[in-house]
Parts: structure tokens; sequence; C-alpha cells
């Protein structure tokens, strides 16, 4: 199974690792998915009960909110005029599409939300800690989000937005192509600043400050 | 040892379905059983959807289908097993995301108007039976306009999730497809919403029975466009983009020098849709044509000659010209003449309309453009001058020349904007800003807050410049705000901007589509031509009040495809202004209920303006009132319809049965007259 092999590289990454922490209650990911007609840009807020950000970006793009505590709920609009279309779609563990909303409207504005009703919108997150992969563009990649307690095996596609929430301590991150299609573009984002940022492949290491 | 978390975003790359994980394992198309050969040779198939039915125009604002692929087999058999090993899937377009998502059709956008679904590879062989697949979890919803009478049936403007209620018949059709070696086959496939029966419960859903059927004879609704193109090197390309703009519709491989693209029309002269196209390839020049008309069953040549070409690069940073901090997500197009206008200046602002679209990129969080991407258009552009534009929400555009030469050093730009670059096309884009604040009479309750979309858009137009999002806390009664917005015009003259400010409700708990607030308006706000000035809004922006829903419907006689309905509310403080809210296409003369329209919009003090748009210019006009529902009266038991439920959120979920003071389930307003041409 590919998932397994997936792991297993994840797994390898962790070794030599330098913080430890105690088993504990394994922190859930929420993924979005933006899509529609390609670079389409567009404004969004994303927000759980405990953090907000606020993100500028373009179709397609892939967002992960890791450590997350939901409900959940995003909302989006275009940044442009004309009937370009702007669809925004949650995942249910990764996979099954579990609420999508569109528009083709100049500037129209969706919303989506999951596990409940997110009555406000939380503060925005700080630290605001970002990791996003850019580059090669499709590249499907796995790879190993961390802070000093708790580690995330991610998988998705270029380009992905990983929001990180409530880090603690150092974060680092390490990516590894699949299909090999071309040099890494991975920014660290931190507090709307990039820190640090990884370029190479098959696999690059990115380390927050 | 650190906790590992197995994240739900990894499992994007596996899939439950079957069908998916072979997608990832082998080419999109092939069987989804191995037991079968698979055939050597391969067509495509484009799959395209229209309601020739215009089976909902008028009595729902939207009714979406969330569809994940379409499916054909071999099989003269109508009632061949879904586990059939022959079946060969069409999946939604994947937007290269490791995970096929959900098309949203909206049957709404497609009456009498056609849309491309996907285009894939099949093997080579003769199918007849066709099946769509929607998403077994979430098949769609429907939003309803008002119901016809006061208080009776469920809240209209909101989204009602659907069942679908003819799984096994509905959605298969015997179509007989064709499909030769190399070829492309077009498959158009007629949807209607069939039986659509509403929800009898508090938080019920729609059942609806789709029916999917072969394109009548006689019907059209894709042209073809073809032609040669020489001296384009290996894997060339035309692409078909609506004309004056970078949406591009389709795209196909040139093949021994011969290239043909199925792309929607309508039907007859009324249904016309207009494209341009270009030919491009990595080692050639690129060939442009504009304004090709295109109608149903037409069929058009368009050649292209290109020649050998090295490639150069376009590149730079896209920063704020106040503060140097970089725009994510700006938009840069070059633009090259066509064919038919050899001599149109595309690098003057702006542009001759004439110029084409041929390449786009967008910058990254750092501002930098191209992403680093060998197909990025940006990166192999053929030598030779063109015009660039640089666009950005909130922002004075650019229009300048582009000059690229030979190996990697970029274009560098001309003439030279502000805090641009020397060495490469980098620009520091100019803007001013509009201060304000949005309020509301009662503040929203504890643990909740509202929302407020503010936009701003060219005094007395619908060219909205730029959007933004203020969030009143609880125990607050107004939220200040901030916006970007160019110093000037499209066409060069002051600045001016008529501000809307929409409420982004929740409705049960879910995201309510449209507002259940009145909208704030204030028109003709004077901005600032000069570069990083601040200007507040005067006079302010009305608070915002709950009012439900409501919703405007009517008839456009005799329309065509150009045929647009556009909606305004005049300025309370000035009445003499009328700011204009939304537009809506009409299904053309042709389809079932062709020229039929509805918008969905609140209640307000003043009536809205409703006018008929010929190409764009206004023909006829009504005026409608849409007040505020009847609140509902106490019931001594559970009503049967769904109406608004008690939440903490004021407006309009608040509502229950024993409140008196919120408003109730909206009711339809019918333009007392129609609109003719």
């Amino acid at each position: 199974m590919v998932i397994i092999l997936l792991i297993a590289g994840g797994i390898a990454g962790c070794v030599g690792q330098t913080s430890e922490t105690p088993n504990e209650f394994i922190p859930p990911q929420t993924s979005f998915l933006i899509v529609g007609d390609p670079g389409t840009p567009f404004n969004a807020i994303v927000s759980d009960v405990a953090q907000s950000w606020q993100l500028t970006g373009a179709v397609p793009l892939t967002i992960v909110i890791t450590n997350n505590n939901p409900p959940v709920r995003m909302v989006a609009s275009k940044l442009v005029g004309g009937s370009a279309l702007l669809s925004i779609q949650i995942l249910n563990s990764g996979i099954l599409v579990q609420q999508v909303a569109s528009t083709t409207d100049p500037f129209g504005t969706v919303s989506v939300q999951q596990g409940g009703t997110l009555l406000q919108l939380s503060s925005p997150a700080n630290p605001d800690v970002r990791f996003f992969v850019k580059a090669p563009f499709s590249e499907l990649f796995n790879g190993l989000v961390e802070d000093q307690n708790n580690a995330h095996v991610i998988s998705s596609s270029v380009p992905s937005l990983f929001l990180f929430e409530a880090p603690q301590g150092k974060v680092d991150g390490q990516f590894t192509q699949i299909n090999n299609l071309g040099s890494f573009d991975v920014d660290l984002i931190i507090n709307g600043t990039v820190t640090a940022t990884g370029t190479g492949g098959p696999t690059v290491i990115v380390k927050g400050p | 040892m650190k906790q590992l978390s197995f994240p739900k975003a990894a499992l994007a790359l596996l899939a439950p379905a079957t069908i998916i994980v072979v997608m990832l394992t082998s080419p999109i198309g092939c069987s989804s059983n191995n037991s079968s050969p698979i055939a050597t040779a391969t067509g495509n198939i484009e799959v395209g959807f229209v309601d020739t039915q215009d089976s909902v125009a008028g009595a729902f604002q939207q009714v979406v289908f969330n569809v994940t692929g379409v499916r054909v087999n071999p099989s003269t058999d109508p009632n061949v097993s879904d586990a059939d090993p022959n079946w060969i899937t069409i999946p939604a377009p994947t937007n290269f995301s490791a995970v096929v998502a959900d098309v949203q059709l909206d049957l709404t956008t497609i009456s009498g108007q056609s849309k491309v679904f996907n285009t894939a590879p099949v093997p080579a062989q003769t199918y007849n039976q066709v099946e769509i697949l929607l998403d077994t979890t979430i098949p769609g919803d429907i939003v309803p306009v008002c119901p016809q009478a006061a208080g009776v049936g469920i809240d209209g403007c909101i989204a009602v999730p659907i069942t679908i209620g003819n799984i096994a018949a509905g959605l298969r059709t015997t179509i007989q497809m064709i499909v030769g070696s190399n070829n492309t086959i077009l498959l158009p496939i007629d949807i209607t919403a069939g039986e659509i029966v509403p929800p009898t419960v508090t938080g019920g859903s729609y059942t609806v029975s789709p029916m999917i059927m072969p394109v009548a004879p006689g019907q059209n609704f894709f042209g073809v466009v073809s032609g040669s193109v020489t001296g384009q090197g290996l894997g060339g390309t035309v692409t078909a983009e609506l004309s004056g703009t970078n949406t591009i519709i389709s795209s196909a491989m040139t093949l021994n020098g011969q290239y043909a693209l199925q792309l929607p029309a309508g039907q007859g002269t009324p249904g016309a849709i207009v494209y341009d196209l270009y030919a491009s390839s990595g080692g050639s020049t690129i060939q442009a044509a504009h304004g090709i008309s295109l109608t149903g069953g037409q069929s058009v040549t368009q050649n292209f000659a290109v020649s050998t070409q090295a490639p150069g690069s376009v590149t730079g940073t896209i920063v704020d010209a106040c503060n140097a901090v970089p725009i994510q997500a700006a938009t840069l197009n070059l633009l090259m003449p066509s064919v038919e206008n050899p001599s149109a200046m595309c690098t003057t602002s702006p542009p001759d309309p004439t110029c084409v679209v041929v390449g786009t990129a967008l910058t990254d969080d750092g501002g930098t453009y191209p992403l680093a991407n060998l197909t990025n258009p940006f990166s192999l552009v053929p030598i030779g001058t063109y015009g660039l534009t640089v666009s950005a929400a909130g922002y004075d555009g650019i229009v300048t020349t582009a000059p690229v030469t030979a190996g990697f050093t970029p274009a560098v730009c001309t003439p030279s904007p502000p805090n641009s670059s020397t060495t490469d096309c980098s620009f520091g884009l100019s803007r001013a800003a509009l201060s304000g604040a949005v309020s509301i009479n009662t503040p929203p309750p504890a643990l909740t807050d509202m929302e407020v979309l503010v936009m701003a858009e060219d005094h007395g137009t619908n060219n909205i410049e730029n959007v933004t999002l203020a969030t009143i806390p609880s125990g607050l009664t107004s939220i200040s705000f901030q916006m970007n917005v160019p110093t000037m015009t499209a066409a060069g003259g002051p600045p001016v901007f008529d501000l809307i400010a929409s409420a982004v409700d929740l409705f049960q708990g879910q995201p309510d589509p449209f507002t259940g607030h009145i909208l704030s308006i204030v028109s003709g706000v004077a901005g600032s031509s000069a570069m990083c000035a601040t200007v507040t809004i005067s006079p302010p922006l009305p608070p915002l009040e709950c009012a439900g829903h409501g919703s405007v419907t009517g008839l456009a006689i005799n329309p065509t495809t150009s045929t647009r309905v556009r909606i305004a509310l005049p300025d309370p403080a000035a009445p003499q202004n009328a700011v204009q809210l939304m537009e809506t296409r009409v299904a053309p003369t042709g389809a079932k209920n062709a020229g039929m329209f509805s918008f969905c919009q609140p209640p307000a003090d003043a009536n809205y303006i409703v006018t008929r748009l010929e190409n764009g210019s206004p023909v006829s006009s009504a005026t409608i009132a849409i007040p505020t529902p009847s609140p509902i009266p106490p019931s001594p038991g559970p009503s049967p319809l769904p109406t608004p439920t008690p939440l903490v959120s004021p407006c309009p979920s608040v509502c229950s049965l024993t409140s008196t003071t919120c408003p109730g389930p909206c009711f339809n307003q019918m333009l007392p007259m129609s609109l003719p041409p």
C-alpha cells in the first residue's frame, strides 16, 4: 500500500530529531481545496475555535490546518471581476469532499464550514506559522512538519499551504517529492515574514529560527 | 519519541474508492478493473453539459449537482451493471490536486448554454452507455427563491441539501460514441433537474430526480474551430479563451499541423459566443486571432502560421508602492496583436481591445513571478515585444512594454513606472485607501460575531475594485475597516466610489449564500488621487439591520446571449444615485424558460431598480419593492415546514416560532412588467 511506504519515510525522517515528547493526543488536521479556473486570485479567512488566518492566493491551492480545533470555517472572496470560477471544498479525512461552495460572480464570496457551527471568527494566529510549498507545480509530495512536541506526517500536491496551529517552540519541515518534477521551493513564513526557505530536491528541510 | 499524527491530508493520495486509486497508478481513462485487456490505441472524449429543458430558471436561484466524474461503457445493454469492469471514467478536472475535487454544476448557468466538464483519454472503441457520477456524500444543494405566498413554504435564498431520488435510472443514458485513435469526440449531455420535491420538515432536504439524455437532434450547443498551424514545433497547442479575457475554455494539441477545438456555443446567432485563440509552443512564435464568433453547430476555420523562435523570459517582483510590501496573487498578462489587426497597440493604456492575452502569471507570497515551472508561459516567451499588464485588487493597474530577448536575461520592461527595476519587469503598484466603519444597532450576543463584506466599486458602475471583510465582535456595535483602492478610474479620471456593506450570515448554523440583513450603501465617495493617501468615507455607511431574506423574479422578452439583467438600489442619502449590486444572464430565445431571471436581495426601504442590458447598454427597466417578511405568528405546535430556528446569532437564524419580532420566511416579488428589448 502506498500510504505505508509514505509513513515509513516519514518515520525515518523523525529519527535523530532533537525534541522528545510524551505520548499525547494526536492532533487532527483539516484540508481545504481551492479549485476552479486556474489563476483566479482570492482572499480568504480561515478560522477554527482557537485561531484564524488571513491569506491571499490563487487557484489552485491546497490549505491544511495542522493541529486544528474544529469547528472550522473558511470565507473566500474572488479578487477579480469576470466570470472565473472559484470553488472551495473541505475534505473529510483528507479524501472525501465534506462541503463545497462555488461562485462565478465578480468578486464573489463563498463560505464552507465543518465540524459544527463556528459562531465567531477567532483571533489571528499568534505566532502565525505557515509552510508554503509553491514549486514545482503539480508535484506530489510527502513529508513532516513538527514542533517541539508533535510531528505531523503530511502528503499533498503543489501548491500547498500548511497552517501550523499553536506551535510549541521551534518548528521545521521536511518535504520529499514523489514524481521529481523539478526543484522544490518552500517558504517558512512566521508572522508574515519569510524566515526560512528550502529549494532543491527531491528532499528539502526547512528549519525555523 | 514524538507523537506522530496521520494527517487527514495524507490520505489525499489514497481513497476508499477503487477508481481513484487506479487513476493515481495508471493513466486517466483506463479501465477500473485490470482483468480486461486495455486497448493500446487511445482517443479522447470531451464531456460537455447543457440543460436544454431549462428546467429550473425562475423557480430556483441555484440548483447545483456535485459531479465527480462521467463514465462510459461499450456495452449495448442499458442496464449494464455498475460493477462491470468495462466502465471507463472521465474524472472531474483535478486542478493539479492529489484529490479529485467535485465540480459544481449549476443548472441555472447552463440553461440553453453549454459548459465543458473535462476532456480525458480513453481506449479507442465504440461506447454506448453514459453515466454521471455524483458525490455520494453531498450530491448537491438548492437555493430556492422565496415562496410565492407570504408565510408559506420554506425560507428562500438559503442553501438546502438535496437527496437524489433516482440514482439507478436517471443518471444513465444511451449515447453511441465512436472514439478513434488520436481523435477527440464531443459528448454533449443534456441534464435536467427532473422532479424536485421540497422538504417537508425543518432541516430536511430537497429530493431531486435528475435525468440525463442525448442532446436532441437539431439542437447543437457546441461549435468547432479548426485549422492548420504551420511552422509550430512539437508539443504545440492552440488555446481558446473568452474574448478579451484570460479565461481559458479549452486547449488542443496540434497533431500533424492540424488542430480542432470543440467549444461551447448557443443556438443560432443569439447564442453566439466570442473567443480569442492563439497558437503557441516552446520553440516558436505565437500567433493570435481575436473575436471568433461561434454558434451551435457551426464550424469555423482559423489557420495560424508561426516560425521557429528562441525563448526568453519575463520575471520580476510586484510590491505595494507605498510600503514595499510584496503583493501576492497579482495578475500579469502578456498581450499581442491579433492577425486581424497586426498594428494594434498592446503596450498603451488601455491596450487596443483587439489585443489577445497569450500568457498569464501570478505572483507568489514574495510578490515574485512567475512560479518556478517550466511550463509557465512567462518562462518560455518567444523573442519579441509584448504588452504586459499588471493588476491587483485595490491597486492602479500598469500597462507596459515587455521586450523579450533570448537566453536567461529577463526582459526589462519600459516605460518605467515608479519603483520599477532596470534589470527585469518589477513594479510598485500605486494605490490610495478608504477607511470607515460598519455598524449595527444591536451588538452580537456573547460568543458570536457579525462578519461584514465591504465592497468598493467605481461610481455608477458594477466594476468592483476591491473587497474586504470586517468583523464586529460580540458586545460592540461597530468596527472600523480600511481597504486599498486605485487613485484613478480605468479611464484615468479622479476616483469616485460606491460602497456596499453586506453581512455574511449563518442560517440554521450553516453559511448562508445570501444575506438576511439590509444592505448598507453609500454612493459617490470621492477617493484620493494622491498616492498612499487615506480618505475617510463620508457620509458613513448606515447601520446594518436584520431584515430577513427576499427575492425578485421577472422576465426579459426575446432574450439573446448578450442579454443581461442588473439590479440596483438607490442610496438613501442620495436617491438619484442607484448603486449597482448584481447582474445575471438569462436563458436565450429557444430555451424553455427563455428570459426568466431571479435575484436574491434583502428587503429595503427603497425600491430596487431592475434593468435589462443588451451588449452592456441599458434598454429597459422596472422598479420593485422587497418588503420585510411578516413575523411568524405563535404556533401551538411544531410547524412541519422549515423556518428559522433559534440560535445565538441574531439574524436571521434567531427567529423562533414564539418570536414576533424576527422576520419569517420571505415571499417572492414578481416584477410588475416584463422587460422589453
